[in-house]
């Protein structure tokens, strides 16, 4: 497991040069599987320190793969992507509801 | 004295309505008549009478015209009555749907043509209803990935599209690199192939020429990467109203994001700015969209009034063969 400021660097997180295409697949796709385990869970904000415990007992694992596969700035930012796509999936269907009513 | 006025006026105002119902009874009875001496003959016994008056046929004749029975072979008067050209034959359907199609088709092409030329017009701010020009692209001075000096020189003279990230971007500009290699297929396959792709990083402090030549070998080939100096960086986003931020104090080696905005600009051959492409022209509307303003372009080449800009740019009819 890798442990920020304790571990050793992530390969991804060489500054030397980019993250390629292959490393960037592998941590999207460890990036959905995290989110799909928080899903099942019901957790939207992945990032309040309330979450925590939630999330290490169900999405430990997960969340292992998703930190060490990603570029540190990454890790945050993806999850702070998720919640506002969501907050954006919701007022668009409230707009679309709105819409149809009139 | 209301009461008598009104015992006087009564017998007067009951003959004249009287009077009028014998009137109309007399009207309705003429008229009665004249109908039954007008009336078709009752040729067929068989029908019984209550279908017959179900289906009270009309003469389409006004009353009391004979009918006159004319052979239009040969009276030459019945066939002069109507105008020479029919308009219901079927020479004049095909005619008619021949010219309206074609119209319809001609109207509809030129109206998209001004419209994207208006467009491109307006953008580089040189419109007839006065609209400010966005003061999109200029001068500016970075190295590709050969470290040889690109400046907006280098944009002059070919269409080019230019795109600003950075290497270490976690998922949008991978995706709009790939959306650029995308509509650069597309415009390959239908007969485009002379544009310029140009990717500026947002993040001189790692993206050095070797970063983005190693990066980019990922994508779409030809794409140039750009890199500079940090003011020379900060001075193409500013030139192309590029917002981007860097954290400030990253230890080196850390790992950081670069905020930045996502944007393709496409630039004429002049090097002047004609639109922003946004995630709206994701997938094959920015394709269409591009080969739509190469060709409002090129027409107003053909057509020798290159937009209203041509006092101030330059143009040569050589972008037309290329």
């Amino acid at each position: 497991m890798w442990i920020p400021f304790f571990s050793s660097k992530k390969p991804i997180d060489n500054q030397e040069h980019a993250p390629n295409r292959q490393s960037r697949k592998l941590c999207w796709e460890k990036r959905d599987e995290f989110f799909n385990c928080l899903d099942k869970i019901d957790i939207l904000n992945s990032l309040d320190p309330k979450n925590k415990d939630i999330i290490a007992k169900n999405c430990s694992k997960q969340k292992a793969d998703f930190e060490y596969n990603c570029a540190t700035s990454w890790i945050s930012y993806f999850q702070e992507k998720r919640i506002a796509e969501y907050k954006r999936s919701l007022v668009m269907r409230e707009s679309e509801e709105s819409l149809k009513k009139k | 004295m209301l009461a008598a006025k009104n015992f006087l006026f009564k017998p007067k105002l009951s003959l004249i309505s009287s009077f009028r119902v014998v009137a109309v009874n007399n009207l309705s009875k003429s008229l009665y008549s004249s109908n039954n001496t007008f009336d078709f003959p009752k040729k067929d016994n068989n029908v019984d009478k209550s279908e017959q008056k179900k289906k009270k046929q009309y003469s389409r004749l006004p009353l009391g015209v004979e009918v006159e029975k004319v052979d239009p072979k040969n009276d030459s008067k019945a066939i002069k009555r109507g105008p020479d050209f029919e308009f219901a034959t079927w020479k004049g359907l095909v005619l008619t749907a021949v010219v309206g199609v074609g119209l319809y088709v001609f109207f509809k092409y030129e109206k998209k043509r001004l419209e994207t030329l208006k467009e491109a017009d307006s953008n580089r701010g040189k419109s007839s209803n006065g609209y400010g020009k966005p003061l999109i692209g200029g001068e500016f001075e970075l190295l590709d990935t050969k470290k040889e000096k690109f400046t907006h020189e280098n944009l002059k003279g070919r269409w080019s599209i230019v795109y600003f990230g950075f290497t270490h971007c976690p998922d949008i500009c991978p995706e709009e690199l790939d959306q650029l290699g995308e509509w650069l297929d597309i415009l390959k396959a239908k007969n485009y192939p002379d544009l310029q792709p140009v990717f500026i990083t947002c993040d001189p402090q790692r993206d050095t020429p070797e970063v983005i030549e190693n990066y980019l070998t990922e994508f779409h080939e030809g794409i140039i990467g750009l890199t500079g100096t940090h003011e020379q960086v900060k001075h193409a986003c500013k030139k192309y109203r590029v917002y981007f931020s860097t954290p400030k104090d990253v230890p080196s080696g850390e790992d950081y994001l670069v905020d930045h905005s996502i944007f393709f600009y496409l630039m004429d051959p002049q090097g002047e700015f004609v639109q922003a492409l946004g995630r709206q022209y994701d997938g094959e509307a920015g394709a269409l969209k591009i080969m739509d303003h190469i060709d409002a372009y090129n027409e107003d080449v053909k057509n020798g009034t290159v937009l209203a800009g041509k006092d101030k740019r330059w143009y040569d009819k050589s972008v037309l063969e290329k």
